[in-house]
């Protein structure tokens, strides 16, 4: 047995090692070459940071529905303490999650390019200043330890409530309409790119004139899609400063839909006219 | 001394029938019997050996097998976009990037979604309500 054991452990060894260097490495996805980290090291520790903190929100906000329903039903002095405790405890984790997100926001805005700076800078302020106003929220909860003092600062945080769907549906729909807006402007410098190539290249007539009725074609393409993104600009600044909500943005999601796919449209065109 | 005197005379008796034209059997050494134990070492050397031989038919043609499958995907990487990227032109790699940010700027994709808390927390009725 010993004498078989020795070369059976040989070619065994030969089987795992040929297995191991032979087996080749996975190619990567297209999409996992290309894509361009545009997400700076910040915008990722936020986005990290902020994730953590909705599991420890989630938890004492579980921990505080429980000590809520445990006082409503005993009814004790000890059940009141732990659900102030508890009740201070989730304004503290809600507290902390929401200046994460705003800060989430106020770095993505203000790398988003595309932006008309003045609405952004407006935006970027709002976002400051609401991130200000919920740090002091924050700091009154530490100190508030009695039932009468949650109450007041649940009833303070409902003026933040109001002013934080503002900044925020305005801030999102401002970072939507960048992106597109970059996107479609790289596209028109490509295009410029591309007619500045062609035009150096010696063409036939024929080819020429197919040339020219695809310019014109991207062209009238690049319009329409400006006409859309003008529109949503002047319905964006148009706007009273009380409509920005949840509606709001839904609608200009929808409204960039078209635009969307104009610029999908003009991106194959442009891929099209390099093999012209 | 007579020649005849030195001859064997035992060998004689042993030739006699021959001469007679009879079949005689012969001495013969008798062949020594195997011990069983042994057989069986034999044979169980022989089974060994036997699958040893398998086992490298079997990783030869494992090894033939992996072999020829990295050579597919070694043609198959062809297609790696490394590889696209540099037969591709500089235009159509920036086109190509730009699609790909146009798909995560895609308006039906979710992104930084509206905190998922509670903004109505308090631990007694609201008394305006």
């Amino acid at each position: 047995m010993k004498k078989f054991f020795l070369p059976a452990s040989f070619v065994f060894a030969v089987v795992f090692s040929v297995i191991f260097f032979v087996t080749p490495v996975h190619a990567q996805s297209d999409s996992q070459v290309f894509i361009k980290d545009q997400t700076t090291d910040k915008i990722v520790e936020l986005r990290t940071l902020y994730r953590d903190q909705v599991k420890v929100y989630r938890d004492s906000e579980k921990a505080f529905r429980i000590a809520k329903t445990n006082y409503e039903n005993v009814q004790t002095l000890i059940s009141l303490e732990e659900s102030v405790e508890a009740t201070s405890q989730v304004m503290l984790d809600r507290s902390s999650v929401l200046i994460t997100y705003l800060e989430l926001l106020d770095t993505t805005l203000g790398n988003t390019a595309g932006v008309e700076l003045s609405t952004k800078s407006e935006s970027l302020k709002e976002l400051e200043s609401l991130i200000n106003a919920i740090k002091i929220h924050q700091e009154s909860i530490k100190v508030t330890s009695d039932r009468a003092g949650v109450n007041i600062l649940a009833d303070e945080f409902q003026a933040i409530d109001l002013a934080y769907d503002v900044a925020v549906y305005k801030a999102l729909a401002l970072i939507r309409i960048g992106k597109i807006q970059t996107i479609r402007d790289q596209a028109e410098i490509i295009n410029a790119d591309i007619i500045s190539k062609q035009k150096d290249e010696e063409a036939g007539a024929l080819l020429e004139s197919k040339r020219e009725r695809a310019y014109n074609e991207i062209d009238r393409s690049f319009k329409s899609i400006n006409n859309g993104l003008a529109d949503l600009s002047s319905s964006f600044i148009d706007s009273d400063s009380d409509s920005y909500n949840r509606s709001f943005y839904e609608n200009i999601l929808k409204d960039l839909l078209p635009v969307y796919a104009k610029i999908s449209q003009s991106l194959d065109h442009l891929e099209e006219l390099l093999t012209i | 001394m007579n020649d005849d005197q030195q001859i064997n005379q035992t060998q004689f008796a042993f030739e006699e029938p021959i001469y007679e034209d009879r079949n005689v059997e012969m001495p013969v050494e008798k062949p020594v019997e195997n011990d069983p134990t042994e057989k069986k070492e034999v044979k169980r050397k022989q089974k060994a050996f036997l699958a040893i031989v398998i086992l490298l038919i079997f990783v030869s043609a494992l090894i033939i097998l992996i072999t020829n499958g990295k050579e597919t995907v070694e043609e198959a990487v062809v297609n790696d976009p490394e590889k696209i990227e540099e037969e591709l032109s500089p235009l159509m790699i920036r086109i190509e990037k730009l699609r790909v940010e146009l798909e995560e700027a895609d308006p039906t994709k979710q992104d930084l979604v509206f905190p998922p808390v509670d903004m109505e927390l308090r631990l007694d009725l609201d008394p305006n309500k």
